[in-house]
């Protein structure tokens, strides 16, 4: 209940009830702040993102557009080279280039037109590279396949857009361009060179992310934290609801509180001691022999088994669960038992649908937990291609992951937190308060 | 309280095996036998490629308390969760002023409750952006109201605050717990309080606080409890440095097991930490029995 | 009915020990051998992937009966994954690591013994005696190095021009580094002269900077025959302090003295700082990072008090796990000697100046030279051919690996606390390095 109550609205509360609101919105805005600055880093570029002073909105990318005269009779390759030498030349001279479009006219009419994306255009030249001497040729003999690729359009009937005539203001950027034509030697003569913004390429860092160029599949990673956390909690709520529902209806009183304490005794080891055992229980896992009898065993390290296995022992998650199995009606139990319903069908047709309010709770905080795990998964798995995100996003800010990718991947690992509280509020909510009254 | 759950009906017993079968076999593989697994061990000079090595009885413990780097690694460790005791009273605060919201609750409970419930890593890996002292963004603040840039994470004496200084700007989980228990405090106290004439202050003081006091010495303990195996946070800011300041308990386990390869030495500090735990844990359940809600 | 759940349950659990299980088995009974190998994957397009990827093409078709699955070994964490791997028996069949590492694997039993396999080979006798120093332990070989790389100091060519530096005439001692780096250094811009290494493996650069002062790291006890710490001496001193000095006196370093190399790499590549330490291995990172060739400078590591400019030869080793089969240890040789062999070696020079990623290297081989093959840069040769008559392996006294952890104390000392003194810091690390090492190590032989 609120202190101040609806019946003292009186000019003194009035003022407290002013400066509490004040406190409230100061602390949000601190609160807000680092997610915003992540946001804003995952959208700049290397370079702009050590600028001083920061930027809270970032830039956007520059863009260049070159509008060419395509030469009498040209064929459809001869263009292609051309915007293909054009484009990359430029490209790999300024890295702060995003985007360069080439336009080409004939007789006034647009003819073809190619954009190409600094972050897409660098995986083609590279991939269209034989070597550094003959690189001139290596794309001129790719340019039709990067065309397609990049999405080149052609017009054959001629579009009408009036080409743009040369800006009077120099640039640096447009000498700089003008040079890179000059060395490119194209079969088209320039007309004009523009430099502009353009939108999609403030998106680099997320597409970069979500390939990776190979070396950190965050997607991937992405992809594990995923099955991981959804098939931990599922193993956990399937192990510790069967647990405890025998303990709470299915076993004498006394046998009960025994069970019990077997269960929630564990929640007082702390999980330091059980690293290295665990560590290396896995490697032989169950044991490698029982008694001196050889038991089969299996290497369990490496492998989703030794994150999800040892998910499903949650002193916690059987105390809730039992907690709530036991104010369940024991009329309605027995009712089911008179038809004849055997034990799992009481559970699964009468105790579970009753319970929907704890599994959900228990479901998304170990969903959490899972998501949000980093030091058991970075210990068992050295595999990078079972990597879950949190070893990832550790990794990449640890390897010279370039800046505005790392902060892209950290957006990408607080999205599914923050999705899961948008959808399902009120069940954190009530979580949060059931982890304060466990203690 | 429970006697009447078990049911009139004879229910077979094995069906109760069956269920319990699953979890028994769980809780005993991942969390009993690596308990006695990590006892054992401790008296051995674990070998990794040849266990379980030489057994040496006590000698890992008595190494441990001469060992000068477990000495440094306890202070650490202590200092630093003193540290972060600092930020003990953010949350009540926080919670309290949330209790006075009426329109608007979800919107604040959104954005406080959102940086508090962000994976750690995230959070740690933006924190060590911002302490960067060539470009990171704390440092920028200090320059553009004219002090001095500070080295953080890069100064031994300023390092371990480093460590629990972000934890301070996510109160909103703990904040939480409190404000469900200040919600429970009925409506008649208040009006009984008004009638008396009491204003904001004595409420708070006199009604308010007292009924959540039980609470925050059971937040405090739990918070011990995981300040004591912080291991996340100066793993991937510092790595435990500069100059070993931020070298706490956990770190030195992992780094004596994974890095040097002395698995028996380092079960040997996870069972001292886990004896010491042990005594918190007893606390709390202290804390536990007087607590009026339970 | 009843039963279901918890029957299905024992059903999963066997499973899983049963598919492990099977996977076991399958891997012997192939017929190519599969090995696993640390070294980094083949991914993407870029220039240096795609020298790896003819290297290895190659060898597939030379040898259908092996079949290699490359991985990477984590970078930055690569010690502590390796080492967490082998424990867990997941450890790869070989793995690419840093010479340094080589005694302490040995050591903790990660290393097979590959002596037979060595002799049988029969090439041991064309290899420069002190290039095998870091695998031969009593005589047994647990290793192959594959090639050395020199350190060399780096610059941005255009921000030389920037501040009107001439990119011809790089700093030449350590005090005209101060002097360039003083010029190159600028706050407004955010940009430092001078990249410098204080995080954890800061003794990998500092070793250089105590030679180049003409000092070294210990001596042999000719009586004793043991490990006397030297590194506290005048010239280990004089380097520190001028560390010290680059840090404080004339602040042409970063603020964030802590960072790593691939930090440091990236400052390198966005124009943060304009020189930095650098190892060959760099150069293939450098331009995929996007920047260009024209802008990199290289010039030999400034000259020290001593008058010399000194710097370590590192080398990378493959080493094998001593858990594999005799059959797969034999395949993984196979590879390993492909990867060290002439002709390999050669064709790696010819892809990586192809592809312009050409990086300086020193062949383990007996009169192979790499400029007999290949083309550099003119000033980067000149660089290299330079650099190449002052550099000296590593030392590989026992626990070498371990006096280099030691060494990092003082070194953040005297980065991070404007008052420590060099001295004392030395002389407290030497004290200790002394007694919890040297002193413990005894005798040794061959030093």
């Amino acid at each position: 209940m609120p202190i101040i109550q609806p019946s003292e609205k009186d000019s003194k509360n009035r003022g407290i009830l002013i400066t509490i609101y004040i406190l409230l919105i100061l602390g949000a805005v601190t609160q807000i702040f680092p997610f915003l600055w992540m946001l804003s880093s995952s959208f700049k570029d290397n370079i702009e993102i050590y600028k001083l002073p920061p930027k809270l909105i970032p830039p956007r990318p520059t863009m260049v557009e070159f509008q060419f005269n395509a030469p009498e009779g040209a064929t459809k390759k001869q263009l292609e080279a051309d915007a293909v030498l054009a484009s990359f030349y430029l490209l790999q001279k300024r890295p702060d280039v995003k985007e360069v479009r080439t336009k080409f006219f004939a007789h006034g009419k647009l003819v073809y037109e190619l954009d190409a994306p600094q972050f897409q255009a660098k995986k083609l030249w590279e991939a269209a590279t034989v070597s550094k001497a003959t690189e001139r040729q290596d794309w001129i003999a790719g340019a039709g396949g990067i065309s397609k690729e990049l999405g080149g359009r052609f017009y054959p009937d001629g579009k009408n857009i009036e080409p743009t005539p040369p800006p009077a203001k120099q640039s640096e950027l447009r000498v700089v361009a003008a040079e890179v034509l000059t060395k490119a030697d194209l079969a088209s003569t320039p007309r004009s060179i523009l430099v502009g913004r353009s939108f999609s390429p403030i998106f680099d860092s997320y597409r970069k992310a979500y390939t990776a160029l190979g070396e950190m599949p965050i997607s991937r990673f992405f992809g594990n934290s995923l099955v991981v956390a959804i098939l931990s909690v599922a193993w956990q709520l399937l192990v510790c609801s069967l647990s405890a529902y025998a303990v709470s209806r299915l076993v004498s009183p006394a046998w009960g509180r025994v069970l019990l304490l077997f269960f929630i005794g564990t929640m007082m080891i702390p999980g330091m001691v059980l690293t290295i055992p665990n560590y290396l229980i896995l490697k032989e896992f169950p044991f490698r022999s029982l008694f001196g009898i050889p038991f089969p065993h299996a290497n369990l390290l490496n492998t989703f088994w030794a994150l999800i296995l040892p998910a499903g022992a949650s002193g916690f998650a059987v105390y809730l669960f039992k907690g709530f199995f036991d104010q369940l009606p024991m009329e309605l139990l027995d009712a089911a038992r008179i038809d004849g319903a055997t034990e799992m069908n009481v559970f699964t047709k009468i105790a579970m649908p009753l319970s929907k309010p704890v599994f959900a709770v228990l479901g998304i905080m170990g969903f959490m937990g899972s998501w949000n795990d980093f030091m058991w998964p970075f210990i068992v798995i050295q595999k990078k291609e079972l990597w879950t995100l949190m070893v990832g996003l550790y990794q990449l800010q640890n390897s010279a992951g370039e800046p505005n990718i790392v902060m892209a991947s950290l957006v990408l690992g607080a999205l599914p937190v923050i999705l899961m509280f948008v959808f399902f509020q009120q069940y954190i909510l009530e979580g949060i308060v059931m982890t304060g009254i466990k203690g | 309280m429970q006697e009447k759950h078990y049911s009139a009906f004879n229910k077979p017993k094995w069906a109760a095996v069956l269920f319990l079968l699953p979890g028994i076999l769980t809780f005993l593989l991942f969390r009993y036998y690596p308990m006695v697994k990590a006892i054992i061990m401790s008296f051995y000079d674990y070998s990794i490629m040849n266990p379980p090595g030489k057994f040496v009885g006590l000698g890992n413990y008595t190494r441990a308390l001469q060992d000068p780097m477990v000495n440094l690694v306890w202070k650490n460790t202590a200092t630093i969760v003193g540290l972060s005791l600092l930020g003990f009273f953010i949350p009540i605060i926080l919670a309290v002023l949330l209790d006075e919201v009426r329109g608007g609750n979800v919107v604040f409970r959104t954005i406080y409750i959102i940086p508090a419930i962000m994976p750690a890593m995230v959070t740690i890996v933006l924190w060590k952006w911002f302490y960067n002292p060539d470009y990171g963004l704390l440092n920028i603040i200090r320059q553009g109201l004219g002090a001095q840039p500070l080295g953080w994470l890069n100064d031994p004496k300023l390092a371990k605050l480093c460590l629990v200084l972000p934890g301070f700007f996510a109160p909103g989980y703990t904040a939480l717990i409190y404000l469900a228990a200040l919600q429970g405090i009925p409506k008649s106290m208040y009006e009984a309080a008004i009638i008396d004439g009491a204003g904001y202050w004595q409420k708070l003081r006199y009604i308010t606080l007292p009924r959540i006091v039980p609470m925050m010495g059971i937040m405090l303990i739990m918070g011990l409890i995981g300040a004591f195996q912080m291991f996340e946070a100066p793993f991937v800011y510092t790595g435990g440095g500069p100059l070993n300041s931020t070298k706490v308990v956990a770190l030195y386990i992992y780094e004596e097991a994974f890095n040097f390869y002395r698995m028996g030495y380092g079960t040997t500090m996870a069972v001292m930490l886990f004896v010491f735990l042990l005594v918190l844990t007893w606390l709390q359940v202290r804390f536990f029995k007087t607590d009026p809600d339970s | 009915m009843k039963r279901k759940i918890p029957v299905l349950l024992l059903v999963l659990a066997l499973c899983i020990v049963v598919i492990s299980g099977c996977k076991q088995k399958k891997a012997s009974t192939d017929e190519a051998v599969t090995i696993v190998t640390w070294e980094g994957e083949l991914i993407g397009d870029s220039p240096d992937i795609k020298v790896e990827r003819e290297i290895r093409e190659e060898f597939d078709r030379t040898h259908p009966n092996i079949n290699v699955i490359r991985r990477s070994a984590p970078s930055g964490e690569e010690r502590k994954i390796f080492a967490t791997a082998m424990a867990g028996g997941t450890g790869p069949d070989m793995a690419d690591i840093p010479g340094v590492d080589t005694r302490t694997y040995i050591e903790q039993g990660f290393a097979a013994d590959i002596t037979d396999l060595v002799k049988k080979w029969g090439q041991e006798d064309k290899i420069y005696t002190n290039m095998l120093e870091p695998v031969i332990k009593d005589g047994r070989y647990y290793g192959l190095p594959r090639e050395y790389y020199i350190m060399l100091l780096a610059y941005r060519t255009d921000v030389y021009q920037k501040v009107g530096l001439n990119p011809q005439t790089p700093p030449e001692n350590w005090d005209e580094l101060v002097e360039y780096a003083k010029r190159l250094t600028n706050k407004a811009e955010n940009r430092y002269g001078f990249g410098m290494l204080g995080m954890d493996f800061a003794a990998w650069h500092f070793m250089d900077y105590v030679w180049q002062a003409g000092g070294d790291f210990m001596k042999v006890d000719p009586k004793t025959k043991i490990m006397k710490a030297t590194f506290q001496e005048k010239p280990g001193i004089e380097a520190l302090q001028y560390y010290k000095d680059l840090r404080w006196k004339h602040d042409v370093i970063q603020n964030n003295v802590l960072q790593d190399i691939s930090e440091l790499i990236n400052d390198f590549v966005t124009g943060r700082s304009a020189m930095y330490k650098f190892y060959a291995q760099d150069m293939p990172k450098l331009l995929k990072l996007g920047l260009s060739s024209e802008h990199i400078g290289l010039a030999p590591l400034p000259a020290g008090p001593s008058g010399t400019s000194v710097s370590q030869m590192a080398p990378r080793v493959y080493i094998i796990n001593p858990t594999i089969s005799e059959e797969k240890q034999q395949a993984v040789f196979e590879y390993i000697k492909y990867n060290v062999s002439k002709e390999t070696m050669i064709k790696r020079w010819k892809l990586q100046e192809k592809y312009g990623i050409l990086a300086p290297a020193t062949p383990i081989w007996k009169g192979l030279l790499q400029s007999d093959y290949v083309d550099f840069p003119a000033q980067w040769s000149t660089a290299v051919e330079e650099q190449s008559k002052y550099s000296r392996p590593e030392p590989y006294f026992p626990y070498w690996d371990k006096v280099k952890q030691y060494l990092v104390q003082p070194i953040q000392a005297v980065l991070l606390n404007k008052n420590a003194d060099p001295a004392k810091e030395m002389k407290n690390c030497a004290d200790k390095v002394q007694k919890d090492i040297f002193d413990k190590a005894g005798p040794v032989e061959g030093f």
